[in-house]
């Protein structure tokens, strides 16, 4: 195995005409290089983001309602009642997810989701304005199977964590060190053009994406 | 020319004259030809920034390239560092014999894949089939085209040969034994009917394989780009995770990579951004509840590290998006299967020589109107219908071409450096064409050209040629 490493290294150097192993040095700039990254050219963007990110995500056929911290509940239950659907879900994990105190009129299912799941909310890391991209990290309490076997899927995001372009996140997530296994990024329900080039929701993921953007969140 | 070379050149032109004939292709690629096309413009005129970031794409993957073993080596350090494994391949065959021992240890009976472009370039399938495994491939284009036996005719679209009749068919054939006795038509129907079907092979599946889109050395994440969420299905519920990439897949950061994402889906598809774009490090954290308890990445070679530093390294930019395809007149005619290999459209005739060897593929590189939309619309600037002229080229300096097509072309070559005697020589034809056109102003019949006349007119030419004309008006004036 190691000569199959070294062999196609020596193979890239001797094309490149790179001769010697690269030295340490030529390393250190390369990984000088990735540290110093910044973002580069970028779509321009206006202020206003919340309203940008709307409508991005409702381009891609995603709903959203815009709720206060202390309606999460009643929000997640209005929804369900539309889709005709009884207030039990499973739950993910986030800021305001882990303060919210559930009533005794829903049940939540803290756990990894299955392939008979209806429902799951679920608490997004950031959200980019520029896509309507919805930031998913997984972690102890927040399994990455929620956010792509259930049919409906929550996800709740405080609006203040709704940046401008991607680059945003990644400065974000530089910078809280998180050490997730799996960073999501989802834009829309799930969806494929695979027969006949036409559009259908629903291919393997979710086929309802419902956001519940929290406002004022920090007050 | 080769034995093989020569046989392989007739399976081409048989292949094609297959496709032209193929009703239901020419029906499916009909459908498919115009919505590609004008979603990737609509996308592009809504960006004013996107010839901008193509530039530092373009830009990106070239000094990756230029650095690509140590960016190799760092990507390696942080996928050890994250507790997963990379394995070196140098061929296809080393890569399966992986895979397969992988999938052995952790006694696999049941794989999915995720789309992996790496995975068929490898056949993969067979020879895990063979190990006794099943294997099943999720992204629905590709099921689509498994169920058929055959082989995806393009890198996004892997089922765009297929009508929906002929999916019916297939979905009923074998869903039956599964109790989905119901022959389900709508295409809303076929799409959940898979869901269906390939949700239980999601939660019972030993082993999941995805491709990656990028492998980012600043993570040590494999990220992958799909809209129906198969692949993370695929990288999230299985017991071990094994990610299929080529070499030229490193990219330094993240920063690079929103580069990258802003223009592969609005030239793929003409979306702005994928349904779901997913990065996936190493596995299982300690306390997470689920995921992979191993994370193994396979990088390829099989000959693209051969292709560095020499005149075709700008074709290992390529981020698989299919532009190209989509924008060629010869693609949207044949459809993939014919190109005989696993690329197919501009990059595919580019690439197949290159890897599979220029013996191999002769017929690809010629079969190109040098129309040149493939260079204009490639989200990295490759230049395919350059480096398609190279391949011809090649072909003639390596006398892979035929003897009477060199013995011509050196003829033509020593007569249109001698201006005084090509003029002489070229003005009887001319005049004879003149003559036979008169009436009609085109040629219905031409000897030696019947290729072209059997099914359009040729335009008659001028009596005199254009240099003649050109002399005989500046000497009145």
């Amino acid at each position: 195995m190691t000569q199959a490493r070294d062999e196609i290294l020596g193979t890239i150097r001797k094309s490149l005409a790179a001769g010697e192993p690269r030295t340490p040095r030529r390393l250190q700039e390369l990984k000088s290089r990735i540290q110093d990254s910044a973002p580069q050219v970028q779509p321009y963007l206006d202020d206003d983001l919340l309203t940008r990110f709307c409508q991005k995500h409702v381009v891609v056929h995603g709903t959203y309602e815009r709720i206060h911290k202390d309606g999460i509940e009643a929000a997640v239950v209005r929804h369900l009642a539309g889709l005709g659907l009884d207030a039990q879900w499973h739950l993910g994990s986030g800021p305001l997810l882990d303060a919210t105190r559930w009533s005794d009129q829903v049940f939540v299912y803290r756990k990894s989701a299955d392939k008979d799941t209806k429902v799951a909310l679920t608490e997004a890391f950031a959200a980019v304005a520029e896509t309507g991209t919805l930031v998913m990290c997984s972690g102890p309490a927040a399994p990455t199977s929620q956010n792509y076997l259930p049919d409906n899927h929550v996800i709740i995001v405080d609006s203040g964590r709704i940046v401008r372009h991607m680059e945003d996140v990644w400065a974000m997530l530089r910078t809280t060190g998180a050490a997730a296994r799996a960073v999501n990024l989802i834009t829309g329900p799930s969806k494929t053009g695979d027969i006949e080039q036409t559009i259908q929701y629903g291919a393997h993921g979710p086929r309802r994406l419902h956001v519940l953007i929290v406002e004022e969140a920090q007050t | 020319m080769s034995a093989s070379a020569a046989s392989q050149q007739v399976i081409f032109r048989e292949r094609t004259r297959q496709a032209l004939d193929d009703v239901s292709l020419q029906r499916a690629l009909a459908k498919a030809r115009g919505g590609f096309v004008d979603h990737r413009r609509d996308a592009v005129d809504a960006l004013p920034e996107f010839d901008a970031i193509r530039d530092a794409a373009r830009d990106i993957k070239d000094h990756v390239l230029s650095n690509l073993d140590g960016y190799l080596e760092l990507y390696e350090q942080k996928v050890i560092e994250n507790g997963g494994q990379v394995h070196w391949a140098r061929d296809a065959a080393e890569a399966c014999r992986i895979v397969a021992g992988i999938c052995k240890d952790a006694g696999a009976r049941t794989v999915t894949k995720g789309k992996s472009m790496v995975s068929e370039e490898m056949h993969l399938n067979p020879v895990l089939e063979a190990a006794g495994m099943t294997v099943i491939e999720t992204d629905l284009g590709e099921y689509i085209v498994q169920l058929a036996g055959e082989t995806p005719s393009h890198i996004i679209a892997p089922a765009v040969h297929k009508t929906r009749e002929q999916i019916t068919d297939l979905f009923h054939q074998h869903h039956s034994p599964l109790g989905y006795t119901d022959r389900v038509t709508h295409r809303e129907a076929l799409v959940n009917e898979a869901r269906s079907v390939l949700r239980e092979r999601f939660v019972t599946a030993d082993v999941g394989i995805t491709g990656a889109n990028f492998l980012v050395a600043e993570t040590g994440a494999n990220v992958i780009v799909t809209n129906e969420g198969n692949g993370d299905l695929t990288s999230c519920l299985p017991r071990v995770h094994i990610v299929t990439a080529g070499i030229e897949k490193v990219i330094p950061s993240l920063d690079d990579l929103s580069v990258l994402l802003r223009v592969l889906a609005r030239s793929a598809t003409g979306q702005e951004f994928s349904a779901y774009t997913s990065l996936y490090s190493g596995p299982r954290r300690d306390d997470d509840m689920e995921g992979p308890e191993a994370y193994h990445v396979v990088l390829l070679d099989n000959g693209r590290s051969r292709l560095l530093g020499g005149q075709y390294q700008p074709m290992l930019r390529c981020i698989r998006c299919g532009a190209c395809l989509n924008h060629c007149p010869v693609y949207g005619a044949i459809g993939g299967h014919a190109y005989g290999w696993v690329y197919s459209g501009p990059m595919g005739s580019v690439l197949t020589p290159l890897l599979n060897g220029f013996d191999q593929a002769l017929d690809l590189p010629n079969a190109c109107t040098l129309n040149g939309r493939c260079k204009e619309v490639c989200p990295v600037r490759i230049p395919l219908s350059d480096l398609l002229l190279k391949h011809r080229l090649e072909q003639h300096d390596r006398r892979l071409t035929s003897v009477s097509g060199r013995f011509l072309l050196s003829a033509w070559a020593w007569l249109v450096r001698r201006p005084r005697l090509y003029q002489g020589i070229m003005a009887l034809p001319l005049w004879f064409m003149h003559r036979l056109g008169r009436r009609r102003g085109v040629l219905s019949r031409l000897p030696l050209a019947g290729g072209w006349t059997d099914s359009r007119d040729f335009p008659a030419p001028a009596r005199r040629s254009f240099l003649r004309q050109w002399h005989t008006r500046k000497a009145r004036s």
